[in-house]
């Protein structure tokens, strides 16, 4: 077995051994330029998806979890320097070590992106049927011509837009904000990739169109066997798609559980504050208990547990002592020195 | 509730039109189509509804941003539709708007006192001092140091902006502000420290807060009552516990629907057993709305009559109220996947 230091799995090995991960990460350290030189911005992130399974990376805004996923496909923003970390991709091998030119053949074919902002990820003076069709001819061996019009219109059928014959010469300012996504979904299919990089998929959609989205992504996961990396802030969406979860704080994962477990059993206190933040349909209505102050960014972490200026259950040890992430339970594991103090 | 009575405000046959072009013809989109509403002082009124549904054109009509085309506002036992300049001033004072975007609704070039005492100044309140000093107070108040008067926006997280808002908001003692998704933007953690601040404002100053949002569960949370809004239209309103513990319009049904469970145990999405009241597609374009209901080329339950006007008003209880010609009816049961892939 690969790593020690491999965290709790994404639910996909009942037993912990079974089926190879498609994706492994093993403790990615991304620099940031600080005021006196590079801060970490992430920090030993470990992650495994196996083939068709769903890990949600939760966190709110500079966690690190855009930039773990963007360190995944290599397209890190200027700036932005990987320090350490593998990146083994099944049937390809280690990532990090590609080539330019061979990763950009692993984008799309094996790797395929879905973003939040459907407008600025098209193209808007191109027809949508025309984008899909450039992702389907862009890689070697695939269809191309009338070949590649004909397969680009079938993936707008299958990712469930109306009419796809007529939508093929729509430009994107003329489908609604869904539509748009689901055009990106079909971009990011085209090649056959094995694994959706999904950041905020559905942020910026209504919740009726949302829950359209999400019914497709459950779709394409369960037909065919499409395995992803579902970043988002909405605890929701999580419990409706993932079968994994990390939960990502201040660059570091924090604490990561199958789905049900995370939901019922949470351990750590950030976790557990960010349930308690959340205004449910069905829970109590009086007041909601926020997190007091907020995320701090790179570079301003405290020393030790970084959560722990903002959490109740502080000791003097989280202070001295950074914790890392360890199994508390087959499959669940926290990074915290006191897991369970603060209860739901 | 025809004549008002305690009303802070009171809107009736709101219409709000923008000239648009449709393949080079000019067409009128009906933003708002008739709208009513009332809200008491110290109450919060939720306005919920998708993107393009006319909410937040609404709000705007009601803060004069925007001319309505037909309709009367009364604000404060004034009507205030017609009023402009120097004798819609006194107005503006009492209603003040919270945006959703704290990094576009501040200007980067003022410091945060100067952005907080701009209402003061504007409406010559108070000596240099003493509005220094209601700057001080009203930072200190939604929870910022009063030493951030001298700093510039950029300096501040999304949450330390919205607090900026909303004591800028304050700063005039309104009677009513307008919070237009101003919770939208923010990380939960942060978007529960705002709702619990602007619930205490509301304790504190008795203001009234129409609270535009598309986060239902949010909404249940701030609300007392909550209408729902579908292409320029109110298709239903009354008591927030009322409509979400037994909607009457198939589109409230729908929008409660497709609210993820926040349960892994209990996942409505490709698990089969969709909810029937679950919409498919978008809404129709508000330049050609349909005849009779708005909601009737979605609704699971639309028979041909729902296309002829007069729509029945439906009342539940006193003051939860629909307007719907079927609203007993129940959909037949629907399929897992009959609107996600068809691979």
């Amino acid at each position: 077995m690969i790593g020690s230091r491999r965290a709790a799995a994404d639910g996909a090995r009942p037993d912990g051994v079974a089926n190879a991960p498609l994706l492994r990460v093993t403790d990615l350290r991304l620099e940031v330029p600080g005021a006196t030189g590079p801060v970490a911005a992430v920090d030993g992130v470990s992650l495994e998806i196996a083939a068709g399974r769903v890990l949600a990376l939760v966190g709110e805004s500079g966690s690190g979890k855009s930039l773990t996923a963007l360190a995944i496909a290599r397209l890190l923003p200027d700036g932005v320097v990987r320090r350490s970390g593998q990146l083994w991709f099944e049937g390809v091998g280690a990532l990090e070590r590609l080539p330019e030119r061979a990763m950009r053949a692993v984008r799309g074919a094996e790797i395929g992106f879905v973003f939040q902002e459907p407008m600025s990820a098209l193209n808007p003076v191109m027809r949508v049927g025309e984008q899909v069709r450039e992702a389907i001819e862009a890689h070697r061996g695939r269809p191309r011509g009338r070949a590649a019009r004909q397969r680009a219109i079938e993936l707008l059928a299958q990712v469930g837009i109306p009419e796809p014959e007529l939508r093929y010469r729509a430009y994107p300012h003329e489908l609604s904000g869904g539509m748009k996504q689901r055009v990106c979904i079909a971009i990011a299919l085209a090649a056959g990739p094995r694994l959706l990089l999904a950041d905020e998929p559905t942020t910026a959609l209504d919740v009726t169109v949302q829950a359209q989205v999400l019914e497709l992504l459950a779709a394409l996961r369960r037909r065919s066997s499409l395995a992803m990396l579902l970043i988002t802030h909405d605890l929701g969406v999580v419990a409706e798609l993932a079968d994994g979860v990390a939960v990502m704080y201040a660059g570091r994962v924090v604490e990561q559980a199958p789905v049900e477990v995370l939901f019922r059993a949470p351990l750590h206190p950030y976790t557990v504050g960010l349930f308690r933040s959340l205004p449910r349909l069905d829970g109590p209505r009086g007041r909601l208990v926020p997190i007091p102050g907020s995320v701090p960014p790179p570079g301003e972490r405290p020393a030790g547990c970084p959560f722990r200026n903002r959490c109740a259950a502080a000791v003097a040890r989280c202070a001295e002592q950074e914790p890392r992430l360890e199994s508390v339970a087959q499959r669940h594991a926290v990074a915290c020195w006191r897991p369970g103090a603060v209860t739901p | 509730m025809s004549g008002g009575g305690g009303a802070l405000l009171e809107v009736r046959g709101l219409e709000v039109r923008f000239p648009v072009r449709v393949r080079g013809r000019r067409r009128a989109l009906r933003a708002v189509d008739g709208l009513d509403l009332e809200i008491g002082p110290g109450e919060t009124l939720a306005l919920v509804g998708e993107s393009g549904c006319g909410k937040s054109t609404t709000a705007r009509a009601i803060l004069r941003l925007v001319e309505p085309h037909a309709g009367r506002i009364v604000f404060e036992g004034r009507e205030i539709t017609a009023l402009r300049g120097r004798r819609l001033k006194p107005v503006r004072r009492r209603m003040q708007v919270v945006f959703q975007d704290p990094y576009g609704s501040l200007d980067p070039r003022m410091r945060v006192g100067q952005i907080v005492a701009e209402g003061l100044v504007i409406h010559r309140i108070g000596t240099r001092r003493e509005r220094a000093q209601k700057v001080a107070r009203l930072l200190e108040r939604v929870g910022l140091d009063p030493r951030c008067a001298d700093r510039y926006p950029h300096a501040f997280s999304g949450g330390q902006r919205q607090r900026i808002g909303i004591a800028r908001a304050l700063a005039l003692d309104p009677s009513f502000i307008v919070c237009d998704e101003a919770v939208s933007a923010l990380d939960v953690s942060i978007q529960a420290q705002v709702l619990n601040l602007l619930a205490e404002l509301q304790r504190e100053r008795g203001m009234a807060y129409l609270f535009i949002a598309h986060d239902l569960a949010v909404v249940r949370h701030v609300a007392h009552r909550v209408a729902v809004m579908y292409l320029g239209r109110i298709v239903e309103r009354g008591p927030v516990d009322a409509v979400f513990e037994r909607p009457l319009h198939p589109y409230t049904r729908a929008l409660l629907a497709a609210i993820p469970s926040a349960d892994p145990a209990r996942r409505t999405i490709g698990s089969g057993a969709r909810n029937p009241w679950r919409v498919a597609g978008d809404p129709p374009s508000p330049v050609d709305p349909p005849s009779g209901c708005p909601y009737r080329t979605r609704c699971p339950v639309a028979v041909a009559a729902c296309a002829e006007p007069p729509i029945p008003r439906v009342e539940a209880a006193p003051g939860h109220v629909a307007w719907c010609r079927r609203p007993d009816a129940e959909p037949a049961p629907a399929h897992g996947d009959s609107q996600g892939a068809h691979l």
